[in-house]
């Protein structure tokens, strides 16, 4: 019975009479049917929009177990549990017993996939709320890669008020730096620009229970665990030059580490300074960018990593740099391992760390064994998006560069120079810096839209490339802290505050 | 033309719905990756019922997402002894509907877009306002009730079960509204109307 036969039948019931209007109700039902509009809800709209369902269910019910595990005072934390799971791979696959992953249960999307949220859905960005970590990591960054440049304050850096002392990083005094805009005039519209969140991993119940229902580790029977979650993996290749691969599906990424067990070890025997300089690398032992770059994308070909969705790769190689204009050359260190970046783009604009350098994909080459060392960064890629005020104010985004961007980098002149070292800042591209929300004791990363000035100077001591102004408005209005400068010999002690 | 549509289904007799209500029962006891069958059961149903009454393609995507992702949230408090899954599911929809105009509206007595004047309507998408101006006359004249039974039971397909349900009115209250009303427009529309309405499907 068709959809008029059906509500025609409805009403005769109601009503027999109504029967000797049948041609009428017919022709009348008839066009509102012809008036219904022919509209299918878009194909790639129900996609990410089941994506963003099925990663918020399995949230749901990460924190509906938690909730259980509490209520039951369990004595096992995640952490012994994935322990536990890690084990019940290696008995597993000792030959007791097997178990499988569906080919069809991809845990981690390779592929870029963004679901669309709506406005200020991730809440509270609290990006400035990153604690010392990615602060102390961004200075230290900095000061390692660079013997000549000990960080420094400049004075036009405004300090945090908010951190409390044991927060803030001691530094030794800095120079100044004057940063001049030099490109062209800027304009800013949009008034709403879209923040991408990653989408962690998803973790396999179905795995975690197989694993553990066959699981007999002698001191605890892991099949007693209920609804248990596949959370983090390490295996170990045992073999010469192996890999340990890492895999962590709560946050959704995959490490890859030379097992270093089954790597040679060239300074093991080493027992005074003459026997380690001896091995150390020189500079004509390190291959052009263009073969280190080779034995990457072998490695990345030979273990099926698509590079399709990165850009082209380059080498991180600060050390020549560093090496050229250092005065005493035999003290500087070359490394055994070269980092070439595969940087990322999402919604065509190139992908940044704090740093102003282009993120993404990082392959490790060991020159000295001319092979790849590890993958870092090997991340899911399903992201939220979500679209968040932005600031249209020039003055305030050029105020902001002028100080050295929202994550200013501090630089060490030679002792007891006073002079202002002079930077210029070209016309900025738009792209997106990688940040950290952290709310609930969690930890989001975070892809923020950003412009990226690009640095010139004549000093050759500024080494960065680039200085982000983030757009979001409640990102700029909250300010990165900077080191906190260290007490001088004549600072009386009663000026301290505590 | 062959007016026969999927969505005519009497859910609430149907096998499908007993396996509908599995599937809940299932993730209401925790297996909530079983959400996502719901959703590939219901999402275009709940697009159209939500577009007919915005009119709007993005609104219309913007509540699609809202009433999963509350059905998502709140799928333990869905009783099955209360209503169906369907009911449930709809009456989400209709609530993010109403909430939408009341935020849209707040002074007005607006429950959807057809209580909005045609001048109000600029977010109205060309094509549809050229389509429905033929209807325009049809079912704006009705009380918001009428106009949601006709639209329930003639465009979503929902049977007067279920329509009872969502309105909170009785089954035969729906059955006989539905009646009336077209009995009122046998009378009232002329024919001339109904030959622009049909134009459509002959060409």
């Amino acid at each position: 019975m068709n959809n008029i036969e059906t509500i025609l039948a409805d009403l005769y019931a109601l009503d027999p009479t109504l029967k000797a209007k049948d041609a009428e109700l017919r022709d009348h039902i008839q066009a509102l049917l012809a008036a219904k509009p022919d509209i299918t809800i878009d194909a790639k709209f129900a996609s990410d929009l089941r994506r963003m369902l099925m990663a918020r269910a399995e949230q749901k019910q990460i924190s509906n177990t938690y909730s259980f595990m509490k209520k039951l005072n369990y004595v096992f934390g995640s952490v012994g549990l994935a322990a536990l799971v890690i084990a019940g791979v290696i008995v597993i696959n000792q030959g007791r017993q097997t178990t499988q992953l569906s080919s069809s249960e991809q845990l981690l999307a390779g592929d870029i996939q963004i679901s669309k949220l709506s406005s200020n859905a991730f809440g509270a960005l609290n990006t400035s709320n990153i604690g010392t970590e990615a602060r102390s990591q961004a200075s230290i960054t900095n000061m390692a890669s660079s013997p000549t440049a000990v960080p420094e304050l400049a004075p036009n850096v405004a300090m945090d008020a908010s951190l409390p002392m044991s927060e803030k990083m001691i530094a030794p005094p800095t120079q100044n730096i004057t940063y001049t805009y030099a490109g062209e005039e800027l304009k800013l519209t949009d008034t709403q620009l879209d923040v991408y969140k990653r989408v962690k991993g998803i973790s396999s119940t179905t795995t975690g229970q197989n694993i553990l229902k066959q699981l007999n580790l002698g001191v605890v029977d892991g099949s007693t665990f209920s609804n248990p979650k596949l959370g983090n993996l390490t295996l170990s290749e045992d073999r010469e030059f192996g890999y340990d691969i890492n895999v962590d599906l709560r946050e959704g990424y995959v490490n890859i580490y030379a097992n270093w067990q089954k790597w040679p070890q060239p300074y093991k025997d080493c027992k005074d300074e003459n026997c380690y300089r001896a091995q150390q690398l020189k500079p004509s032992d390190i291959p052009d960018d263009a073969t280190i770059i080779s034995t990457a994308s072998k490695f990345l070909k030979d273990h099926n990593i698509s590079t399709a969705k990165y850009g082209t790769p380059f080498v991180m190689d600060t050390w020549r740099s560093q090496y050229a204009s250092s005065a005493d050359k035999s003290q500087l260190y070359i490394p055994d391992e070269m980092q070439v970046v595969y940087p990322m783009s999402l919604a065509g604009k190139e992908v940044y760390d704090q740093g102003g350098n282009k993120t993404g994909l990082m392959v490790n080459v060991n020159v000295r064994y001319k092979r790849a060392s590890g993958v870092s960064e090997l991340t899911s890629q399903q992201y939220q998006s979500s679209a968040y005020p932005a600031e249209t104010d020039v003055k305030k985004i050029l105020d902001m560069a002028k100080k050295g961007g929202y994550f200013p980098l501090y630089y060490h002149s030679p002792a007891g120079s006073q002079k202002t070292v002079e930077a210029k800042l070209g016309t900025p591209t738009l792209a997106y810096f990688k940040t950290w929300q952290y709310n609930d004791g969690q930890g989001n990363e975070l892809l923020v839209p950003a412009l990226v000035f690009p640095v010139t100077s004549q000093d050759s001591s500024i080494s960065r490339s680039n200085i982000l102004v983030p757009l979001i408005k409640e990102i700029l209005d909250n300010p990165y802290g900077g080191p906190m400068p260290m007490m001088m010999d004549s600072a009386p002690a009663a000026n301290i505050k505590r | 033309m062959d007016f026969k549509d999927e969505r005519f289904i009497d859910y609430n007799t149907s096998m499908e719905q007993k396996n509908i209500e599995k599937i809940v029962l299932a993730c209401q006891k925790g297996d909530i990756a079983q959400f996502g069958t719901l959703f590939d059961l219901f999402h275009n149903k709940i697009y159209q019922f939500i577009y007919y009454r915005t009119h709007h393609k993005e609104t219309a995507e913007d509540l699609t997402s809202q009433t999963f992702t509350k059905a998502l949230v709140r799928i333990e408090s869905y009783n099955p002894e209360k209503a169906g899954f369907t009911t449930w599911l709809y009456q989400i929809a209709r609530n993010s509907i109403i909430d939408y105009y009341r935020a849209l509206k707040p002074t007005s007595d607006i429950q959807d877009a057809w209580d909005l004047p045609s001048t109000s309507q600029p977010a109205r998408e060309a094509e549809l306002r050229i389509q429905l101006e033929k209807v325009n006359s049809y079912l704006q004249s009705l009380p918001s009730q009428q106009r949601d039974i006709i639209l329930m039971r003639v465009w979503d397909g929902l049977s007067h079960k279920e329509i009872a349900d969502i309105l909170g009115i009785s089954e035969a209250s729906s059955k006989m509204t539905f009646s009336r009303v077209l009995a009122k427009l046998t009378k009232e529309v002329p024919f001339a109307a109904l030959y622009l309405l049909t134009l459509k499907q002959i060409l």
